[in-house]
């Protein structure tokens, strides 16, 4: 190898071995400067609804008007992107299909959350002529401590539970939880989480002790563990993260966040794609380079 | 006999549950029901023994101004303002649902509202958001095809990342299927794996304790 050669190399070299190694911040700038850029200039992207997520619509839309639902909202605002879009679609195909929603929440920060979106689908059904009434077709029966013994709880006696809701009412006394108290009442459960306790609590702590229908809401870390209840039917259906959600909404007929969020995750994905092929690329070509200058010293 | 009382209400109230799920006999269920109200209200307790604790520190830290006693400041300020702007919402709550005659009636103009509406809900978001920069830095150094192993978990994640957004379709159509097979087949049969070997060890820890072979609550 000549002089000029070798300088070649050992200049291919030093780039290779700085961008192995790249400083972390740039990556932050790029990842940053993607997703302002998208927000601010929306694309839409054509959206492909997957089996689970068309069940768990399917599920909902059989459900006969009247029929009582348990809602659980176990999440808090730090995941609010995620499953907020999801939270809102379901509540609002359920409270369309005459369905009384009964809420309640694991989660700390949960009712909160429940309120939220109450407030939002209550008052665009109201502005729509469809007036709904809390304590009669829907209700917040607020936070329960105790995680997995909470939903054993819950399933045995919702009013034992719950003896008043959010508001500080005595929940035997709503006209929304006159006739029924366990979960062999409830015509469906959904739950809508972010982790633990969530979807798979409510398995096993309750599905697989009271064979009551249930779909589930989660973040797309979560996802992945629910595939296997998802088979043995002990899960009708579930949605999956931002882009379940926007699948969802594409069933339900009304595109919201979720479908406007698609393009910037698709190009953040594919922005994190290329990043880990092409550091894999170099980490080949800097191995490649030694190694060849190794054999020719 | 400090050590056995602990042991025998554990085993009581471990036995019970069990029987509760197996048994159909209706006693059984009645006893470990009013064992989980208990269960319950002990945990609603350990809330107000957290808080107290927080308290406890903080105060001393504060007092004694030790390093950051500012933050912890914040921290007691901000934690007295949502349990006073809670407390209120929650009695102009039930007030406004006696007037109603027992319906409930929810108030959101209230401070409480405010705070967790314009503070606590953006930081919390923010905090979240971030998890993405750190996760694209991660993926960057961590998934490099160093040997077999690594390249498998390499290509299944590629194909899972792409797969799973709108544009996956778009650049092939079989990115999707691709996708939903590595969920469906492979995933589904590693989570399965380890949930099975996850319960049956929870059966063997759970057993453990309820016999008091082994006492991890006697400790700290």
């Amino acid at each position: 190898m000549n002089g000029s050669q070798q300088d070649i190399s050992t200049g291919w070299e030093r780039w290779l071995e700085r961008f192995v190694a790249l400083d972390r911040r740039w990556i932050f700038l790029v990842l940053g400067s993607v997703v302002v850029l998208f927000l601010v200039v929306p694309v839409s992207m054509p959206v492909t609804v997957s089996e689970q997520v068309r069940a768990m619509y399917e599920t909902i839309e059989a459900l006969p008007p009247g029929a009582r639902v348990h809602l659980s909202i176990d999440y808090g605002p730090g995941s609010e992107a995620e499953l907020w879009p999801q939270h809102i679609a379901i509540l609002r195909q359920l409270l369309e299909k005459d369905c009384k929603v009964i809420c309640s929440s694991l989660w700390t920060d949960g009712p909160p959350m429940i309120e939220k979106a109450f407030t939002v689908v209550v008052g665009q059904l109201e502005r729509e002529g469809k007036k709904k009434v809390r304590g009669v077709d829907y209700v917040n029966l607020g936070f329960k401590a105790g995680d997995r013994v909470a939903i054993a709880k819950i399933g045995s006696s919702f009013k034992g539970a719950f003896p008043t809701d959010y508001q500080g009412n005595p929940t035997a006394n709503l006209p929304i939880m006159q006739g029924w108290d366990t979960y062999r009442d409830i015509d469906l459960l959904i739950t809508i989480a972010v982790g633990d306790p969530g979807a798979v609590e409510y398995i096993q702590q309750a599905q697989s002790r009271y064979g009551m229908r249930m779909v589930a809401g989660v973040t797309a870390v979560i996802s992945p563990q629910l595939y296997p209840y998802y088979q043995s039917r002990n899960l009708l259906g579930f949605v999956g993260g931002l882009a379940g959600a926007a699948e969802y909404e594409k069933l339900v007929g009304r595109p919201g966040y979720a479908t406007r969020g698609m393009f910037i995750q698709s190009a953040v994905h594919i922005l994190i794609v290329g990043l880990v092929l092409a550091g894999n690329a170099a980490q080949f070509w800097l191995w490649w380079l030694r190694r060849r200058k190794g054999a020719r010293v | 006999m400090r050590n056995r009382v602990p042991v025998f209400i554990c085993g009581f109230v471990g036995i019970f549950m069990i029987l509760k799920y197996f048994s159909t006999y209706s006693p059984f269920a009645k006893i470990a029901e009013e064992l989980e109200q208990w269960g319950m209200v002990t945990l609603s307790f350990a809330i107000v023994l957290g808080v107290l604790n927080l308290i406890k520190i903080n105060l001393k830290a504060v007092m004694e101004r030790k390093k950051d006693w500012g933050y912890k400041l914040l921290l007691l300020v901000s934690m007295f303002t949502m349990m006073i702007a809670g407390g209120v919402k929650w009695y102009r709550e039930e007030m406004a649902g006696r007037a109603t005659g027992g319906l409930p009636v929810a108030i959101h103009d209230s401070l409480f509202d405010f705070m967790f509406d314009h503070v606590y809900f953006p930081l919390s978001a923010t905090i979240f958001a971030l998890l993405a920069f750190f996760v694209a830095s991660a993926a960057f150094r961590a998934f490099r095809a160093k040997n077999v192993h690594a390249t498998l978990l390499l290509v299944a994640a590629v194909i899972v990342m792409i797969g799973r957004v709108p544009i996956g379709g778009a650049i092939w159509k079989g990115f999707p299927w691709l996708q939903e097979w590595i969920m469906t087949w492979p995933n589904t049969a590693g989570q399965r794996a380890i949930q099975i070997g996850a319960a049956i060890g929870m059966i063997a820890t759970g057993l453990r304790v309820i016999f008091g072979v082994e006492k991890p609550y006697l400790k700290g």
